[in-house]
């Protein structure tokens, strides 16, 4: 009887700690720790056969389906220029140029990787839908309050994270994504 | 060794092993929940509406992108892969069941405006004909994945049409 308690109280705990130490492991990987560039972060292995098992496991769990760095680049951003984490109850200024890029574009997406819900269904902006100034800059609002311009809904509660799609990167951008110029984001207000 | 060591190394060894086992099933579990939720069952395509918010199918979807799928099984022999090239960023990706993206072309990569591709398992020994172009896949089960970017929401009823003409089953449904 106690050999066998003994024995369960091993697989009980070696299954807690194998199955914590994994999830602690996945979640330190995350999405984009390989390389930072200010606000942002990217693999470059995400959707190659060079990612190890721990990037794999995180691009499966928050960005499935992730092509290769020539096709897209990924960057996200779970935390401002400050490095602090972006918050459903703060509003942020995401500024920035244009992306030498076939095609880029911003999306928000909520603590569970999924779209934020918004009234006026309104998740992302990319290089034609943005509303620039006279030199081709620009300004996005991420706040869960309504703003005039370019405004992307950051949801009412809880953590947020912005992804940057670049479709086809310019080579220059694909070969140094660590100092490539990517939008600032700064946090304005909390609530 | 006493024994408490003895218990403390098992109780280490086993959990390493979990560790592994949880962090390489990861990958794998998720293909196959995706598989799952797309219905329909394998070597079909299934056309993605729109992505909104209650779009829960794949995590971090992008509302730029009309999506097709198609999750395959390469058991059976090879899975003939075709799809019209809109006037946009279009691409056919393919993942190996452990989510490894092996193979990608988009619109600038194709000569004129059909992509016709044949998508065959590492070993299988196919021999194709002259024409047709051979995609390997590195495990016999994976996912092809359709991607169409709506560059501005006005094209979005045309943009559909022409992802509705793509395809992907046995290719000896087509032979016959």
């Amino acid at each position: 009887m106690k050999l066998l308690l003994k024995t369960l109280a091993v697989l009980v705990i070696a299954l807690a700690l194998g199955v914590g130490s994994a999830y602690l492991g996945i979640r330190w990987v995350g999405l984009g720790a390989a390389v930072r560039n200010g606000a942002w972060g990217t693999s470059l292995a995400t959707g190659s056969s060079e990612a190890g098992i721990y990037t794999r496991a995180a691009v499966a769990v928050g960005g499935l389906f992730a092509l290769s760095k020539k096709e897209t680049l990924y960057y996200t951003a779970f935390v401002d220029d400050r490095g602090e984490k972006l918050s459903a109850s703060c509003d942020y200024v995401l500024e920035g140029r244009e992306i030498d890029a076939r095609w880029w574009s911003f999306t928000v997406y909520g603590e569970d990787h999924f779209l934020v819900p918004n009234r006026e269904q309104r998740y992302s902006y990319n290089m034609l839908s943005l509303q620039r100034r006279p030199d081709r800059s620009y300004q996005v609002h991420l706040s869960s309050r309504q703003h005039t311009g370019n405004w992307l809904p950051t949801g009412t509660s809880g953590e947020f994270s912005v992804t940057l799609r670049l479709y086809n990167p310019a080579r220059s951008v694909h070969e140094h994504p660590d100092t490539v110029a990517l939008p600032s984001i700064t946090k304005v207000a909390c609530r | 060794m006493k024994g408490w060591i003895k218990w403390v190394t098992a109780t280490l060894a086993l959990s390493a092993v979990t560790h592994l086992g949880v962090v390489v099933a990861i990958p794998r579990v998720l293909m196959l929940v995706v598989k799952h939720k797309a219905g329909g069952g394998l070597n079909r395509i299934h056309h993605g509406e729109p992505v909104t918010a209650a779009s829960r199918e794949v995590v971090r979807p992008s509302p730029d992108l009309l999506y097709s799928l198609c999750p395959y099984d390469l058991s059976r022999g090879p899975l003939r892969i075709t799809a019209s090239v809109p006037d946009t960023y279009f691409s056919i990706s393919a993942f190996a069941a452990n989510t490894d993206n092996f193979f990608v072309v988009n619109d600038t990569q194709v000569k004129g405006k059909k992509i016709d591709l044949v998508l065959v398992a590492r070993g299988s020994g196919y021999k194709p004909t002259a024409a047709e172009r051979v995609v390997t896949s590195p495990t016999k089960a994976g996912l092809v994945l359709f991607r169409t970017l709506i560059r501005d929401g006005r094209q979005l009823a045309g943009l559909r049409q022409i992802q509705r003409r793509a395809d992907c089953r046995p290719l000896g449904e087509h032979r016959r």
